[in-house]
């Protein structure tokens, strides 16, 4: 089963159906949500191999990750409407295996629990497998992928997205430094592994055009209209805004109370936007869209039942959209042009600073961050961090990279020194060292946070280094560099 | 009506407090009194003083109070009985009149509504007596009923079982309504809304695993400030029954000899500490303890994760105030810079005075909320080894040694609901693994993210040595406690999140070096 599917429920009931369902929990309002759009037997039959595409970031709890009382719910509708096999899976952040995710949180057993299975889509449950070479990992990758040329690009889509009978995908929608919020479009970015999700090294020297972002919405719409989903359900039951989409200091879980499920993820998008009141031309990726054969209804073409969206409308804060605001202690930001990219990266690393590293922030005092093309020269001299390679590159002439020696003067000389013309004195210059480099395009943020500690030393980073020996094991364990191999095949 | 003896007692007081204004010095005055409700005889005068102190702070800053006894039978509501109480002070009850029941009438529906009732009654007062009462207390004749029967040979039971009957008295008073005070006092508020959150968790219960989970201990306390004075004697005993007593005493320093004034507060906790014989007398102003209770019954409930991070981040700082906010005796030998010097250079700066008390906080709730998320339902197994007849660590022993079984449900970093679970419910039918009584669980209260199961033995261990013992320079034992945090016999979690996968695989000694970087402020400014 491919396409077809979702074009026939689309084309039966023509106009998409989306549902605004609001309830007192989120189980009650997701059940509530699908009996209003015609029950879980409309969408799932009987035999039907479903797959369930979910949220699955990091080893952490929630939002993070997606609300596993709703996930849980789910399975349980499906194997009530008779499905013969139930498969849940996504692909996490770059360099994090799925068995890695697994193990920390149980989600194999738990899910085997309720009669579904995991999908280590990155085939991670083989990678502590001893016996396992080079040759073997291969082809049990390309086994496990199919290979999809979309324009000028190839991508690797898991064979069991492709071949299940219906596609399921469920949302936590959580604010996103990029796109404003985690829509469901963008969920399904992570239906493939993340290595075919980079962006390539920005070319253009006009960085106002912003190619990293053209190209990411490229992609990601790409990679949505591969694999349609049948039934999408974006949960807004709970929103994590101001900071996200991890949870950070400034971050705040609000709770709308709704849930919005529709047959056509545009439709639902669309009416997330709306409900909660962010103008649909202000969502690039809808914009795109709307500029490629991807059908954008209006409004009034959606069918909405349930809620209303007048009575259903929530004001939610979103990311900052400039890095200065993100007032990370003893750091002075200096932006120059950036892209989104970096801006993206940055981001979540000042932001992880300011939550995770309270301590080794108020240790090392009068830090300067540098981002971008031409970033304004810093006033802070103690230790500058050039993030990027535009920072990194634009900065070669600028005068913090020098340090100057005034020549010292004894205080029996200083009347003849005063005599002395100036032009006589000589300025001695020394590079200096105290310039951290935070090389990439965008840079690695796993990465940013070895050569961080690297250049402080743990001694000057305790919150850093716990936090780093803590994660180890899921940012750099045998399985990572396995992973890592896997990537590169 | 009320008890024989709580009322002569009573009166005691209140016949003290009278003729205390006429009294040359009352701080010398050797007179007893009963702790109203309790077996514990202490000077009136420091009675007088406790009074004086907390009731205007915690319950009613006015003046004149009202108590009024009725009974509710057939919907009707009955007034049995009034009594004002004109006081000077607030909080300082000196006299009670009998003022006659048909002064007051009051019907079933104002009970509900105690703000019009009040306004009511406050006239009628004015009118009847010429003084304008500040609040009233109305008891139910049940709550008269139970006040009787836990008075009944209060003077011969122990400390501990007079805890535990007076908790359990608090909670069916509250739960079921029997007082009721208006304005209602912030103390009272907090009450409400601490059993409401305990839910269906028997306090009493709760109280009794305190107690067994307590070490022996033996201390004092002298609490000083402009108001009160006096030396706390706070002991614990094993008796040869294998049973355990409290021994709680309030005593004036006039009682043990003890000059405040004239003698430097060192050497009058040296002395008290001699006279009472105990481990160590400890030393704090009034003042200090009183902004903690403050914030601690201004939380507001349910218990948001900002505000036990902001208690915390105070608890701390007052631990870390040695010598400013508290005084102990002996002086703990961790707080003398040589021997802090020699263990350094071991490589572990150990400076209590510089606990990170803003740091830690910090840490504990940051990766709290990374691991477990802003929702989420998190299940404590207590067990209890020692019933553990077989030493054999099977799933199956722990249904036989399981004590408890709580639930916790977090929404929004705020504690919402804790629920404490039957065993049965949990272990009934083919259970095999933790895995199963998560299953057990996702019907009835929804799926746990994690599974906590931590025994009686290791929170003992954890009391004794790092809260009782915290400034002894005793390293062994607590080594010994951090092992067996790695044990699963004492301590398990489910599934195993990343921060518990390292400690159980690294050396302690590795895990407080890595620690106490974060938990000690490096400067030693």
């Amino acid at each position: 089963m491919t396409c077809e599917t979702s074009f026939f429920m689309l084309s039966k009931s023509k106009k998409p159906e989306v549902v605004i369902s609001k309830a007192t929990t989120p189980k009650e309002c997701f059940i509530k949500g699908i009996k209003q759009l015609g029950g879980i037997t409309d969408y799932i039959s009987e035999g039907d191999h479903v797959f369930i595409k979910f949220n699955l970031n990091l080893p952490g709890g929630f939002p993070v990750n997606t609300n596993f009382d709703v996930l849980e719910t789910l399975v349980i509708l499906c194997k009530e409407a008779g499905a013969d096999k139930i498969s849940i899976g996504s692909f996490p952040k770059r360099g994090i295996p799925i068995k890695i995710i697994s193990d920390l949180l149980n989600l194999e057993e738990n899910f085997k629990m309720l009669g579904a299975e995991l999908m280590f889509l990155d085939n991670s449950e083989n990678f502590e497998n001893k016996d396992l070479n080079q040759d073997n990992l291969k082809k049990i990758k390309y086994e496990s992928l199919t290979r999809i040329q979309i324009n000028e690009n190839e991508v690797f889509i898991p064979n069991i997205i492709l071949n299940s009978n219906k596609f399921i995908s469920v949302n936590q929608i959580n604010v996103n430094p990029l796109f404003k919020l985690n829509l469901s479009i963008i969920n399904s970015f992570s239906n493939i592994p993340p290595i075919y999700q980079t962006i390539g090294k920005n070319l253009k020297s006009d960085l106002s055009y912003d190619q990293y972002k053209k190209d990411l919405i490229t992609k990601i719409l790409d990679i949505y209209t591969i694999r349609k989903p049948n039934l999408v359900i974006n949960d807004l039951f709970y929103v994590l805004e101001s900071a996200g989409p991890y949870i950070y200091k400034d971050s705040n879980l609000k709770k709308i109370g709704l849930m919005i499920i529709g047959n056509d993820a545009v439709s639902v998008d669309l009416v997330t936007l709306k409900v909660l009141n962010i103008n649909s031309d202000e969502s690039e990726i809808i914009t795109q869209a709307k500029n490629r054969n991807i059908n954008v209804p209006e409004l009034s073409g959606i069918k909405i039942l349930g809620e209303k969206i007048e009575d259903s409308k929530n004001q939610i804060e979103l990311c900052i959209s400039e890095l200065e605001k993100i007032r990370v202690k003893n750091f002075s930001i200096k932006s120059g042009k950036y892209c989104s990219g970096c801006f993206k990266q940055a981001y979540h690393l000042l932001n992880f600073m300011k939550t995770y590293m309270g301590k080794d922030l108020k240790y090392n005092n009068n830090n300067s961050f540098l981002i971008g093309k031409n970033p304004i020269e810093p006033d802070k001299m103690n230790n500058i961090l050039l993030f990027g390679d535009c920072s990194i590159d634009s900065t070669k002439d600028y005068n913090f990279r020098n340090i100057i020696i005034e020549p010292k003067k004894k205080a029996k000389k200083k009347l003849k020194v005063q005599r002395i013309n100036e032009s006589k004195i000589k300025i001695k210059k020394k590079p200096n060292k105290n310039i951290l480099n935070l090389p990439g395009c965008p840079p690695n943020n796993f990465a940013c946070l070895e050569l961080i500690i690297k250049y402080y030393g743990k001694r000057n980073m305790p919150n850093l280094n716990l936090f780093m020996n803590l994660n180890r094991n899921w940012i750099a364990g045998k399985l990572n560099e396995m992973l890592k191999s896997w990537e590169a095949l | 009506m009320i008890n024989k003896k709580f009322k002569e007692n009573w009166l005691k007081i209140l016949n003290f407090n009278a003729t205390r204004e006429i009294m040359e010095n009352p701080e010398k005055v050797r007179e007893y009194v009963r702790l109203p409700l309790s077996p514990i005889y202490m000077n009136a005068n420091l009675l007088y003083q406790f009074f004086n102190l907390l009731y205007p702070k915690f319950i009613n800053d006015q003046q004149n109070i009202l108590d009024i006894i009725i009974s509710d039978s057939d919907n009707k509501i009955k007034v049995l009985s009034i009594y004002l109480y004109k006081t000077k002070k607030a909080g300082i009850h000196e006299t009670i009149e009998t003022l006659p029941n048909n002064l007051v009438r009051i019907k079933s529906i104002e009970i509900e509504e105690l703000d019009d009732t009040f306004n009511k009654i406050q006239n009628a007062i004015l009118k009847e007596k010429g003084i304008r009462i500040s609040s009233i207390r109305l008891f139910r004749k049940e709550a008269l009923d139970l006040l009787n029967k836990h008075c009944e040979k209060i003077e011969e039971i122990s400390i501990y079982e007079f805890l535990e009957r007076i908790i359990d008295l608090i909670q069916i008073i509250f739960n079921e309504k029997l007082i009721l005070i208006y304005p209602e006092p912030m103390l009272i508020k907090f009450f409400k809304t601490i059993l409401a959150l305990l839910n269906n968790i028997h306090i009493q219960r709760l109280f009794k695993f305190i107690e067994e989970i307590l070490p022996e201990f033996n201390h004092s306390l002298l609490i000083t400030g402009d108001d009160i004075k006096v030396i706390i004697h706070l002991q614990k005993v094993r008796l040869r029954s294998r049973k355990s007593e409290l021994i709680l005493k309030f005593l004036t320093p006039d009682e043990l000899d003890v000059d405040l004034y004239n003698s430097n507060i060192r050497d009058s906790l040296n002395l008290i500490q001699k006279k009472l014989q105990t481990e160590s007398t400890y030393c704090i102003n009034q003042n200090d303890i009183l902004s903690f209770i403050s914030d601690f019954i201004e939380l507001s409930i349910p218990l948001k994760k900002d505000n036990i991070q902001f208690l915390l981040q105070k608890a701390l700082y007052g631990y870390r105030s040695f010598e400013n906010h508290w005084e102990t005796v002996p002086r703990p030998k961790i707080y003398n810079s040589f021997v802090r010097f020699i263990i350094r250079l071991f490589g572990f700066n150990i400076n209590l005075k510089k606990l990170s008390h803003w740091a830690i906080p910090d840490l504990i709730f940051n990766y709290l909320d990374f691991y477990f998320g802003l929702n989420s339902r998190i299940l404590f197994i207590l067990t209890d080894q020692e019933k553990n007849k077989t030493g054999k660590q099977t799933q199956q022993i722990l249904k036989n040694i399981c004590i408890n079984i709580t639930l916790l449900e977090f929404k929004v970093r705020t504690l919402k609901k804790i629920t404490v679970i039957k065993k049965e419910e949990l272990f009934s039918g083919n259970y095999s693994s933790l895995n199963s009584i998560k299953e057990k669980l996702t019907d009835k209260y929804g799926s746990p993210f994690a599974i906590i199961v931590i025994d009686k033995f290791l929170l003992q261990n954890l009391i004794k040595n790092f809260i009782f013992k915290h400034s002894r320079l005793s390293f062994f034992p607590r080594f010994k406690t951090l092992k067996m945090l790695k044990n699963e016999k004492y301590l398990k979690v489910y599934p195993k999140l990343a921060p518990y996968k390292y400690f159980k695989n690294k050396r302690t000694i590795s895990i407080i070096r890595l620690l106490l970087p974060i938990l000690i402020d490096k400067h030693e400014f």
